[in-house]
């Protein structure tokens, strides 16, 4: 999964979004669902972001210490569909303290924290707004459906 | 009839143990059952672990939703902030060895993640040894946590056991992406409550000198109390709940040391074997009060009672070879279980004659 990034561009929003539908454009060919909009609104506001207790990828590697790198969306993407985790219509989008992966699934438009080993979702998000609110420090995790519980048949 | 005594329970309990440990199914049973494709990814994973993990048999029993969230809950609001408090203030020059600079270890001491100056995160995971997902019966029970830091302001050390100090340790992600991998493969389709024996990925504590275990080394809090292993999933799973039934009629046997230390992990356990101890006491009591008048009924609860010890010896030294494998703390006690001070006997006929050679004391 290698986008065609346009690197050249002077500006950063327009980088961004080329970024973006480069992203969308690999994911649309290998079968996975597209970025959300909610999410794409996220990455304009911040592209990627690393907390505490979880991390959301960006278009790009993010820098670790000790010249580590966080995923970026594509990186996550594919290695957990290569290891059987998330599967078509599913893109990874995060990771959590844990050792739980974030997820985004079209076939019901909701974001999952997922185990890896089981693929069971633990919490389910309509929006990733409340995911970062659920999982901000010091927050407490309120559990799943924190947006719009009447709308999850839960 | 074959006369257990004190005298060959070693030779017996050796030979039990050397049968046992023939029969855990290894890798290669655990591979075989596996899809092809499945056995491939497992193999291309474990092929990757790195010197300084190890894999050993566990028992991994699927926690439910519920159980998931309220381990995890405590992890990230309670315990997590511990651990790094304690490893920050226990382990800093080790952490230093391992390329922590000044800075996150001064965040660790605040409970913090580990940050650089620039406020970049370290590459690593703060990882449960025996995993959260799979912990079975410890994820759901609460006990004082002894590692728990001194420093920390929490009044109450009291955690899920599976949430312990001593059952985590920071794991760099790339380790920590395999490990979840060769878990994954053999966990296919496993249902909530279903137990599964697995070949699980753990910090080797052997002494050693490649980098990654000088990393993990300085990372867990182990040095004085080694993680709890296998034998913490054994309790959580259905075996050891058959496991924890016989070990409860192990109370018929004086020296409880090796019950206490199994049944600490379990409370609700621990007080079913005391409740069972007080019943074989009480059985004793009444048949040393009417020696002369044994009735036949008290004839024969002692007699099944002391058949079923041996059996449970059995049992108990099933255990054995998870706990060699994971050098866990149980060990040394369970091996000083054959030279108790013990008579056992078969099942008796219901004869006066046989009632006379049984030993009680």
């Amino acid at each position: 999964m290698t986008p065609n990034f346009v690197d050249d561009n002077p500006s950063q929003p327009l980088r961004l979004a080329s970024e973006i539908k480069a992203i969308n454009d690999v994911l649309q060919q290998s079968r996975h669902c597209t970025l959300p909009d909610d999410y794409v609104e996220f990455l304009h506001k911040t592209n990627g972001l690393l907390s505490n207790s979880f991390s959301l990828f960006g278009t790009r590697p993010q820098e670790l210490a000790q010249d580590g790198m966080e995923d970026d969306i594509l990186d996550a993407t594919s290695k957990a569909e290569e290891a059987d985790i998330i599967g078509e219509d599913e893109v990874a989008l995060g990771r959590t303290s844990g050792g739980m992966l974030v997820i985004y699934s079209d076939k019901n438009k909701h974001y999952h924290v997922i185990e890896e080993t089981t693929g069971e979702s633990i919490y389910d998000y309509l929006k990733i707004d409340g995911f970062i609110a659920d999982w901000s420090n010091p927050g407490p995790l309120q559990g799943a459906y924190v947006n719009h519980p009447e709308d999850l048949n839960c | 009839m074959a006369v257990i005594s004190a005298g060959n329970i070693q030779r017996i309990t050796t030979e039990i143990f050397n049968k046992e440990a023939a029969s855990v199914p290894s890798l290669e049973d655990v591979m075989k059952s596996m899809k092809p494709k499945h056995r491939k990814k497992l193999q291309a994973a474990i092929d990757q672990l790195p010197e300084g993990m190890k894999l050993v048999p566990v028992y991994y029993t699927r926690i439910s939703k519920e159980q998931n969230q309220a381990t995890m809950k405590e992890f990230l609001q309670k315990v997590a902030p511990a651990f790094y408090k304690k490893i920050a203030i226990q382990n800093e020059k080790e952490l230093l060895e391992a390329g922590f600079c000044q800075n996150s270890i001064n965040e660790m001491k605040e409970g913090h993640i580990p940050s650089d100056k620039d406020g970049r995160y370290y590459p690593y995971d703060l990882d449960h040894i025996i995993e959260r997902s799979g912990s079975g019966q410890i994820a759901s029970i609460k006990k004082e946590d002894t590692d728990w830091p001194d420093s920390d302001p929490e009044k109450s050390k009291s955690t899920l056991m599976v949430n312990h100090l001593r059952n985590l340790y920071l794991l760099p992600m790339s380790i920590h992406a395999i490990k979840n991998t060769i878990n994954k493969y053999q966990l296919t389709n496993i249902e909530e409550d279903e137990t599964r024996l697995i070949y699980m990925a753990v910090p080797d504590r052997e002494e050693g000198s490649s980098p990654f275990y000088k990393h993990v080394k300085a990372a867990v809090v182990e040095k004085e109390n080694p993680v709890y292993s296998s034998i913490a999933a054994l309790a959580a799973s259905e075996k050891c709940t058959r496991l924890s039934e016989k070990l409860i009629k192990f109370g018929q046997i004086e020296d409880t040391k090796a019950m206490h230390s199994i049944c600490d992990l379990a409370e609700s356990t621990y007080a079913y074997l005391l409740k069972w101890h007080g019943k074989t006491q009480d059985i004793i009591e009444r048949m040393e009060e009417s020696r002369e008048k044994m009735d036949g009924s008290i004839r024969r609860t002692l007699s099944n009672n002391q058949h079923a010890l041996a059996e449970n010896l059995e049992v108990i030294f099933r255990v054995l070879p998870y706990l060699a494998d994971s050098g866990n703390l149980l060990n040394d006690d369970f091996s000083s279980l054959p030279s108790g001070n013990m008579s056992i006997q078969p099942p008796v006929e219901e004869t006066d004659t046989a009632l006379e050679e049984s030993t009680l004391s």
